[in-house]
């Protein structure tokens, strides 16, 4: 029989929605999601912003741990900000879409809120827990590299 | 967070989660409604946001949860957070659409027949007779729930002493290497933050143990998640327990902890927070 936690209720929607921009909708979907809760089933309760972050740290964790070539699904979500603002097709995301595996987890993290989501230093700073200098720092070697 | 708009001016992903979870300050709210009021594309992305958090969820497996509840295979999420009580849709539909459309009906109301409800009426004047004088000895179980109900903001700090917790008042005194635990009680639902700062301006993030604001906590007196073993030198531990509208910054609340006195009554320091302070002498 299954069960259901306060957590798991509250928490499941927004985590399932990060979900299926890195996992086609389905069963590979569902099976990250019992995944991401099997790992977070302790703590108290968290807001949106923390919930986001564990979700995006998860499934770029379980993206990287598996053997496909691409980072996000293909079509996006047609309600998720990158398919809204045509971000695929910015420079930075195609960077991103074609060299993801060779970036380290902090710096893959920051990038997919710069690129993905279209979050300025500050905003990526505050969901990362980081200062923001050490955001824009990141944001700002990767773009001299882009740029070189 | 700082500008609620992603960079091009349209509304971050996580802004419309933290709006369906019913989760952004009344002054954020506005921002981010307003925006999906005027922008159809995230307009549209917040209606199919609201669709998400009402479909079936998978169920959890058996060892994944805190607090199981037996659940059908697929699960209505209905109102996640406990605390949006009124959908994105309903709030974002024009009033004439929200409201059923009353009956063309040209009927006159038909009138009541006193007679033959007067049994009726005299059952209920009785039985209100009996429920007033039940109020009136003393025996209301109404009263009693609400009794429950803590009226004031509090913290209680714990210590394991041989297998059973002790509850340390203010002033005091533990010992180095103490593992302690907590309790709040807290009369409404509201962003908690707890944490210590010793005489040195050490200052340990007891709950939430990360992040940079405080953490919704329901009301009620309830175990806080998160405990702090004592460490350092002797001197004075202060706990510092504050429940703060949303969007409270905790570092912003952590910088003034230094006007919380060793002793005696302690001022309002966060003027816009309940607050609670237990001090403990720490001796090695």
């Amino acid at each position: 029989m299954g069960v259901l936690t306060p957590q798991y209720l509250r928490d499941a929607p927004l985590v399932r929605r990060r979900i299926r921009l890195f996992f086609a909708n389905g069963e590979s979907a569902d099976e990250v999601l019992l995944d991401f809760f099997e790992r977070q089933s302790q703590g108290g309760p968290r807001g949106a912003e923390a919930v986001w972050a564990l979700a995006t740290k998860h499934c770029l964790r379980r993206v990287r741990d598996s053997d496909r070539r691409d980072l996000l699904v293909s079509p996006l979500p047609s309600d998720s900000w990158a398919a809204q603002s045509g971000a695929g097709e910015a420079p930075g995301m195609r960077a991103l879409a074609h060299g993801w595996r060779s970036e380290s987890p902090v710096m893959l993290e920051v990038l997919v809120y710069a690129e993905v989501d279209g979050m300025s230093a500050s905003q990526i700073a505050d969901v990362m827990g980081k200062p923001r200098g050490w955001v824009a720092d990141l944001v700002r070697a990767r773009s001299s590299t882009l740029g070189a | 967070m700082n500008s609620r708009l992603a960079r091009d001016g349209h509304l971050l992903d996580l802004d419309v989660d933290a709006l369906l979870r019913g989760e952004l300050s009344l002054e954020h709210r506005n921002d981010v409604e307003g925006h999906a009021l005027a922008c159809i594309s995230c307009r549209r992305r917040v209606d199919k946001g609201d669709d998400d958090y009402r479909s079936p969820l998978p169920p959890l497996k058996a060892s994944a949860g805190l607090t199981p509840q037996p659940a059908e295979p697929a699960v209505p999420t209905g109102s996640p957070a406990g605390r949006r009580t009124v959908s994105w849709k309903e709030f974002s539909k024009p009033q004439n659409e929200s409201r059923p459309p009353k009956p063309a009906t040209t009927e006159k109301s038909t009138p009541v027949d006193w007679k033959r409800q007067a049994p009726t009426l005299l059952l209920l004047a009785g039985v209100l007779v009996v429920i007033i004088f039940m109020s009136s000895s003393g025996d209301d179980t109404s009263a009693q729930e609400v009794s429950r109900a803590p009226s004031t903001f509090s913290l209680r700090v714990y210590r394991e002493r041989e297998g059973s917790p002790e509850r340390l008042l203010d002033s005091s005194t533990a010992r180095i290497g103490d593992r302690l635990d907590f309790e709040v009680s807290t009369p409404k639902s509201a962003p908690l933050l707890i944490f210590s700062t010793n005489g040195q301006g050490e200052v340990k993030q007891i709950f939430p143990k990360s992040g940079v604001v405080a953490l919704e906590m329901a009301s009620g007196n309830q175990p806080v998640p998160g405990s702090l073993t004592l460490s350092g030198g002797p001197g004075v531990e202060r706990i510092i327990a504050l429940s703060c509208p949303e969007g409270m910054v905790i570092a912003e609340a952590t910088a003034l902890a230094g006007g919380v006195p060793e002793s005696g009554k302690t001022p309002s320091i966060w003027p816009d927070c309940d607050q609670s302070i237990v001090r403990l002498k720490t001796l090695l």
